[in-house]
């Protein structure tokens, strides 16, 4: 098994994605940088021009929030079940034999009871995913780029690289079996350094890459160091080194390939599938 | 799963109510496993990379059935970390799993063909249990799909779906194989 006409077919699609939603708070080349202390700024540095989608972490408010809509979805569900089975019965019973449209399309299940147990809705995580596209960059030197995008200020998890339409549903990869987390803080320019594809590469160069079998990854990060050049525009500007904490196993939210970040020095390791935090040595609670 | 959906973002997402609970692994019927021993030859090895089975030493069932669970609760879309139980409901209501499954939705078949959706499926089943340390043998197609099932245009009903998840548990914890390991 070859992972390269899958990985192809979504690295095309994703970077046919315009994310013109988002577009007004990327930077671009010819975009003044005035950093406004009440948002924080992510910058980072790649060879490919590729979109990356992060998690904002989901605040205390929101779990709340999103644990009372649930409650009232909850309650909706079960004042409406009576109802539902009562409906589900009374077709079961006429529809015997019949052909008509009305039975045709009746729900051949039985309706389920809701309960705490198994009532779900979309999870509070689901307004928290925030896209930097593929373009524009905020510079571009040959095959080199960098990227500065305007976030609120908060705590992101790297999530992967995600494109979702209506039509096709989701198409990308994400590290749901291990990632990174980093603070954004107000007023700041976050450096996360080089962003690297690992598999990506390695096709380019002409291997194979065998899933299950290759212990490579599709993303890597290589922290930002003095030696890692920023752009003149950013001289004089507040820019910090991002500090990443190893991050749990993620939902695989959007039904794509799977693949986890590659492992970093003091930050991020795995025992197997295991995700470790390298400042403690201790699985990341989850 | 039953949804009434709602109109979010856009997108048509839902909440649901599972009505299938995993089996557990101590519910496991006794089922027969095949023979796994067979004569390698290079037209069955030409298939490998669709039909395979995943073994590690010294794992026992009970942790075999749970990673298998969890990747393919990755490999559906719909969750991680199942622990042999039923899916917990802050992962059973992904987005994947509101559209329907995003993995497994027609109108994604569509666009990207169902052939494509199924191997979707084999690599991240494959990346899943290559994280956990499982190592991949190959399987002629005719014993491969006694225990195995792939997802093409139709969803394998839920307790059927368990039933080959604890047959692959028992043979990722069985007596080591001996022919067909994938190395490269």
């Amino acid at each position: 098994m070859r992972a390269g006409p899958l990985l192809a077919a979504a690295l095309l699609a994703l970077a046919c994605h315009a994310g013109a939603a988002l577009a007004r708070n990327q930077l671009g080349s010819r975009d003044a940088v005035v950093v406004d202390p009440q948002k924080s700024y992510i910058f980072y540095r790649t060879d490919q021009r590729l979109p990356l989608r992060l998690l904002r972490e989901v605040s205390p408010a929101q779990r709340t929030a999103w644990e009372l809509e649930r409650a009232r979805g909850l309650e909706r569900a079960r004042r409406a079940y009576p109802g539902r089975l009562r409906e589900w019965q009374r077709l079961q019973a006429e529809c015997r034999g019949s052909q008509a449209p009305a039975c045709l399309n009746r729900d051949p299940e039985r309706p389920v009871e809701p309960t705490e147990a198994n009532f779900t809705i979309p999870p509070p995580e689901l307004g928290n995913f925030l896209d930097i596209s593929a373009g524009p960059q905020f510079t571009r030197d040959g095959e080199d780029y960098t990227y500065l995008m305007t976030v609120d200020p908060g705590s992101y998890i790297v999530y992967g690289q995600i494109v979702v339409t209506s039509q096709a549903g989701g198409t990308g990869i994400c590290l749901c079996m291990g990632s990174v987390r980093f603070e954004a803080p107000a007023g700041r320019i976050v450096d996360l350094g080089e962003l690297r594809y690992p598999i990506a590469e390695a096709l380019a160069a002409g291997q194979t890459v065998n899933p299950g079998i290759s212990p490579l990854t599709s993303h890597a990060i290589v922290p930002a160091t003095d030696a890692m050049a920023r752009p003149d525009r950013l001289a004089g500007l507040p820019v910090v080194p991002a500090e990443f904490r190893a991050a749990d196993k993620m939902p695989n939210y959007f039904g794509v390939q799977i693949s986890r970040l590659a492992a970093m020095p003091g930050v991020l390791g795995y025992e197997r599938d295991r995700v470790i935090d390298l400042r403690t040595g201790q699985p990341v609670a989850p | 799963m039953k949804r009434l959906f709602v109109p979010l973002c856009g997108l048509a997402v839902a909440a649901a109510v599972s009505g299938a609970a995993p089996l557990r692994a101590q519910e496991a019927p006794a089922l027969a496993l095949p023979d796994l021993n067979f004569t390698p030859s290079p037209q069955a090895a030409e298939d490998f990379d669709k039909y395979f089975y995943f073994h590690r030493a010294e794992t026992d069932f009970a942790t075999a059935y749970a990673d298998l669970q969890e990747c393919d609760g990755y490999a559906r879309g719909l969750s991680f970390r199942t622990v042999g139980g039923p899916v917990p409901y802050p992962y059973a209501g992904t987005l994947a799993g509101a559209l329907g499954g995003a993995i497994g939705s027609a109108l994604a078949d569509a666009v990207w063909g169902s052939a494509e959706r199924r191997r979707l499926r084999r690599v991240n089943m494959r990346t899943c249990m290559g994280f956990k340390g499982y190592r991949i043998y190959g399987l002629p197609k005719s014993i491969w799909e006694q225990f195995n099932f792939e997802e093409g245009n139709a969803h394998i009903e839920e307790g059927r779906r368990q039933q080959l998840l604890q047959l692959q548990a028992r043979a990722a914890s069985g007596p080591a194989p001996q022919v067909g390991e994938i190395t490269q």
